[in-house]
């Protein structure tokens, strides 16, 4: 107890001293939180104290602020109708419903300004949407000056949906109190909730009381700075943590939680991994345990030093399939079952790509909403690469009952099935569905960023990921700076990549239109046609054509392996600007077979299949899976006859 | 004593599978010859796929789910003509079999005159395919109280997984469910198969009513029955893990290794058809054991009562399985000896409306 007073004094002059001036980002904003979970009621009663910088050259005659819990409080909200709410099949019962209410609001101390706050909807203008508000203030904050403001709210939490909420005694408590945008630019970048991203905020302080029954197991974002037993039963544990842009917390009496500390010594990281399983999923606690390792691990030697002192896991409650697979910062959630086989690898994935939010979300902090693939996409590559490197590639997805299968080809999938509506460079809430959100800014842009390293090669890759979150952590870069970034570490110019990769919906596919090999025929002809000294002295000649052909509209360079029957081979290159390119040899062996893409860098090309022709196909291969076919359709035969 | 019979019929059903390879060889023909066209449709529209591409050349070496998740992908097209024409041959052998399970019943039958074994098979799979058929529309009947089982059964379940947290017992609860499905489904199979017997031995046309006998049969002497079906369901299992075992011990890398995979296929498909044989054959004689006189296959135009049987005072016959099976035996041996001596008696009996119930395909 003593202890814990001791603590608590200690983060409250952490705290008071260290306002606006945190530690690795210019701390734009501070936030100090109370807030008391009634599980009775599912809500949650807060307030907050907040202290803004206007860190821009512009005054400030307003703040704008997130309401994000408004997106569950009917159908009729910007989030909901995206999600398909208005189909009378997707009702949800009342008591699933959630929202948040400004209780009131202050400046400064002063006179309560509740009723000054204003709902507005900057993206789409649907006045049902509540979840951005506009304060106006009495006066305008000048460049350079602070405004701090005290706000009382009451969250009332919906049934698990979009990773937050409650179900059963399970809370997970996301979006959950009036957020800041930020200011930039000579305005505030504060967009509605979507359905398909959340993210864009200030780097800062949070501090945070959180009350709950006593029973309940806590997690949250920050470092535990103290914790004290209340006389009407409940607890408050206190958190603290400087250098981010969130504040998210969890509560459940039913997790069990494991603290272990992970130390590496190149670079330096010494952070204390606190686990909140869930006691149905005990069983691949491990399994969690060994993939945040593997993930601390991966993105500290690859891009830098995990820097805080904590790292969170979160495991939801059974059925609170929504909770899971959602970043904070130091805190995430995973996403298992406790029948996962072993080798179906989602809960490794889930918890690695999680974490990796810390770097490209949590320390790079991107605009979700207008280039989600800054963060996703960046994840989804650095997640590839981490799962090929500790599971390996050709089964890091599955490897079960003898079925393998890689995250590449498992990625792939998605981007060989999908239509050419979107690039992946657009607002979120401008794809045309949420599948091709998800394909486009995690599918696609993963393997543009595996093209680009294929392409540039390991080591240059590798220069440029690092310098990027190097130069942009705890900033807020745009997709010019990646590409500014990518294009001074590998010293080439690529425009060109992105400009088709990143900002055109067009596909990418080259092929081998055509492979054949005829003999040419002895010098014949009337006289004169061909020179005497020819005739009779010509050996048997053969004429190989190997023709490429551009089927998609992307173009990339091409690289093409032509292999002959007496194993000569040659590589050949075209720049892949038109439709297609003949070759032509004139040997004394004819060609067996080429390939397009022979080391198969381009990820992105659709369709691999036409990518390699031999002269004289084979039947084997259909043979052999007709039969794996007949044997499994004569089984199925023999068990269904009456 | 009675586990000592259900045993015994199980034991004796087996032999007599084992004394008709010309009916082991019917029942795995049609099934080859209706898995056939998917085979070449999926050969062809795979290789299609693949065309010339070198991909086929790694694929036929070796396994690669990463490169065949790249050929299916790019195969939308193929695999709904593949899927559809599965369904549509799944449909076609329903319908097969139905008339194969009249052959086989016909065959097993010891009351009728001994004709060659195509002769009596292809009789037995006319005269009894209507009133199989309906007996398979009349059966769909019984998924509505095995539907009712089932809810009353997961209602147990849920009441039982109160508690959500507990996943662990959810997921196995899941299992229960699926495995009680699947116990509803066999044993519907279990009772359609005694009312065939009954409609087979009795060469009765009224199938709803025998349906509903069968239920009653069943429903009478359950744990034999069931313990009869369980135990050929065992003999089954196991052809099922010895086939798992020598398939996966087959590399199919080469074209040798890919046909004995083929071969391989093809026993274990006899086998279940012998399987199916003797589960008909054991659950007939089973059937005869349990039934009386007038009930069995006295009502056959020739009765040729069996040499141990002893006639009861009220017309019951109390034979012992040895002797049920017995005529089978030899009703087997003499049609699998293909005696070319046309049955005119029992034609001419057909003709006149004297022998058993007309077969349909006879009437006008």
């Amino acid at each position: 107890m003593k202890k814990a007073a001791v603590r608590g004094l200690l983060a409250a002059f952490v705290l008071a001293g260290s306002v606006l001036e945190g530690g690795l980002a210019k701390a734009v904003v501070s936030y100090d939180l109370k807030a008391r979970l009634r599980p009775e009621t599912r809500t949650v009663e807060g307030s907050e104290t907040l202290t803004w910088l206007n860190d821009s050259g512009t005054a400030a005659p307003e703040l704008r602020f997130h309401l994000y819990l408004n997106a569950f409080r009917n159908n009729r909200s910007t989030f909901m109708v995206e999600r398909g709410a208005l189909a009378s099949t997707s009702a949800r019962p009342a008591e699933d419903w959630g929202g948040i209410e400004v209780k009131s609001l202050r400046v400064a101390g002063g006179q309560d300004l509740t009723s000054a706050l204003e709902f507005i909807q900057p993206d789409d203008g649907n006045a049902d949407d509540r979840t951005v508000a506009r304060l106006p203030l009495p006066a305008p904050v000048p460049p350079g000056g602070r405004i701090t403001v005290e706000i009382e709210f009451a969250s009332r939490l919906p049934k698990v949906i979009a990773r937050s909420g409650y179900i059963g005694e399970f809370y997970l408590v996301g979006q959950w109190f009036p957020k800041l945008g930020v200011f930039r630019d000579g305005g505030w970048n504060c967009h509605q909730y979507h359905a398909s991203s959340e993210f864009f905020a200030d780097f800062g302080l949070f501090k945070a009381e959180l009350t709950v029954p006593a029973a309940y197991v806590v997690g949250a974002t920050g470092k535990r700075v103290s914790e004290r037993a209340n006389p009407d039963g409940t607890k408050t544990y206190t958190h603290y943590q400087d250098d981010v842009h969130d504040f998210a917390w969890t509560a459940c009496p039913d997790f069990r939680e494991f603290r272990e500390r992970f130390v590496l010594d190149d670079p330096k990281v010494d952070t204390e991994m606190i686990l909140l399983v869930h006691r149905a999923h005990l069983g691949i606690k491990d399994r969690y345990a060994r993939a945040l390792r593997q993930g601390i691990e991966f993105y500290s030697r690859s891009y830098g030093a995990y820097p805080f002192p904590t790292i969170t896991l979160v495991d939801p409650a059974p059925g609170a399939v929504d909770a899971g697979g959602m970043e904070y910062p130091t805190f995430f959630t995973a996403d298992a079952a406790s029948y996962v086989p072993v080798g179906i690898r989602m809960p490794e994935m889930v918890t690695i790509h999680e974490f990796g939010h810390n770097y490209w979300y949590g320390m790079v902090g991107s605009n979700e909403f207008e280039e989600a693939w800054l963060d996703e996409g960046i994840n989804t590559y650095s997640e590839i690469k981490a799962m090929d490197r500790y599971y390996g590639g050709d089964r890091s997805m599955i490897d079960w009952g003898g079925l393998r299968i890689g995250e590449i080809p498992y990625q792939r999938l998605s981007v060989i099935g999908s239509g050419r509506f979107d690039p992946i460079l657009k607002y979120s809430w401008d794809f045309i569905g949420p599948a091709s959100y998800a394909l486009n800014v995690y599918a696609k842009a993963g393997l543009m960023l595996l093209t680009l390293e294929r392409m540039l090669g390991e080591p240059i890759m590798a220069g440029v990921m690092r310098t990027y979150f190097e130069t942009w952590k705890f900033r807020h870069p745009t997709s010019r700076d990646f590409i500014r970034v990518a294009e001074d570490v590998s010293g080439r110019d690529l425009g060109w990549f992105f400009d088709q990769a990143l900002s055109s919906p067009d596909k990418l596919d080259y092929g081998i239109s055509d492979l054949h090999a005829y003999e040419i025929a002895p010098p014949a002809g009337g006289p004169g046609a061909i020179p005497g000294p020819l005739e009779g002295k010509a050996s048997r000649r053969l004429r190989s054509e190997v023709t490429v052909a551009r089927y998609g509209e992307m173009i990339f360079p091409q690289e093409i392996l032509v292999t002959f029957e007496n194993g000569d081979k040659v590589r050949e290159f075209w720049d892949g600007r038109d439709r297609w390119k003949r070759f032509v040899y004139d040997r004394e062996v004819r060609v067996r077979s080429a390939e397009v893409d022979p080391d198969h860098r381009l990820l992105l090309d659709v369709n691999w299949l036409n990518n390699s022709r031999v002269i004289e196909a084979g039947s084997a291969a259909p043979a052999k899976f007709g039969t794996g076919l007949l044997k499994w359709f004569q089984g199925l035969l023999s068990f269904l006859a009456p | 004593m009675r586990v000592m019979n259900v045993l015994s019929h199980a034991f004796l059903g087996l032999k007599d599978a084992g004394r008709r390879p010309k009916t082991i060889a019917a029942l795995w023909l049609v099934n080859l010859l209706c898995a056939l066209p998917l085979y070449l449709l999926f050969t062809a529209s795979f290789g299609a796929a693949l065309g010339a591409s070198g991909l086929a050349r790694g694929l036929a070496a070796k396994s690669d789910m990463n490169a065949v998740v790249e050929v299916l992908t790019g195969s939308g097209a193929a695999l709904r003509d593949t899927l559809l024409t599965a369904a549509i041959l799944i449909a076609v052998h329903e319908l097969a079999a139905i008339f194969l399970a009249g052959g086989v019943l016909h065959t097993l039958r010891t009351d009728v005159e001994p004709r060659p074994f195509a002769a009596a098979f292809f009789l037995g799979g006319g005269r009894f395919y209507g009133r199989f058929l309906r007996l398979g529309i009349f059966s769909l009947l019984l998924w509505l109280p095995a539907g009712v089982l089932f809810i009353i059964f997961d209602g147990i379940l849920s009441a039982v997984q109160s508690d959500p947290n507990r996943e662990q017992l959810g997921f196995i609860l899941t299992l229960a469910r699926y495995a009680f499905a699947l116990a509803l489904f066999q044993l519907i199979r279990m009772i359609s198969d005694y009312a065939r017997i009954r409609i087979a031995v009795r060469d009765s046309r009224d199938t709803l009513a025998e349906l509903g006998r069968a239920i009653l049969f069943v429903g009478g002497r359950f744990g034999r029955t069931l313990g009869l079906y369980v135990l050929l369901a065992l003999a089954g299992l196991a052809v099922l893990v010895a086939f798992g075992i020598l398939d996966s011990s087959l590399a199919k890398t080469n074209p040798a290794a890919i046909f004995a995979g083929f071969v391989l296929t093809q026993i274990f498909v006899a086998a279940r058809g012998g399987l199916r044989i003797a589960s008909l054959s054991a659950q007939r004689g089973f059937f005869l054991q349990e039934t009386r006189a007038g009930e069995g296959e006295a009502s056959g135009p020739t009765v040729p009562a069996s040499a141990g049987a002893a006639q009861h005072p009220r017309g019951e016959v109390d034979q012992r399985p040895e002797e049920l099976h017995a005529g089978a035996e030899r009703d087997a041996d003499q049609a699998e000896r293909q005696q070319e001596k046309p049955d005119e008696r029992i034609q001419d009996q057909h003709e006149k409306g004297q022998g058993p119930a007309d077969d349909e395909q006879n009437q006008p």
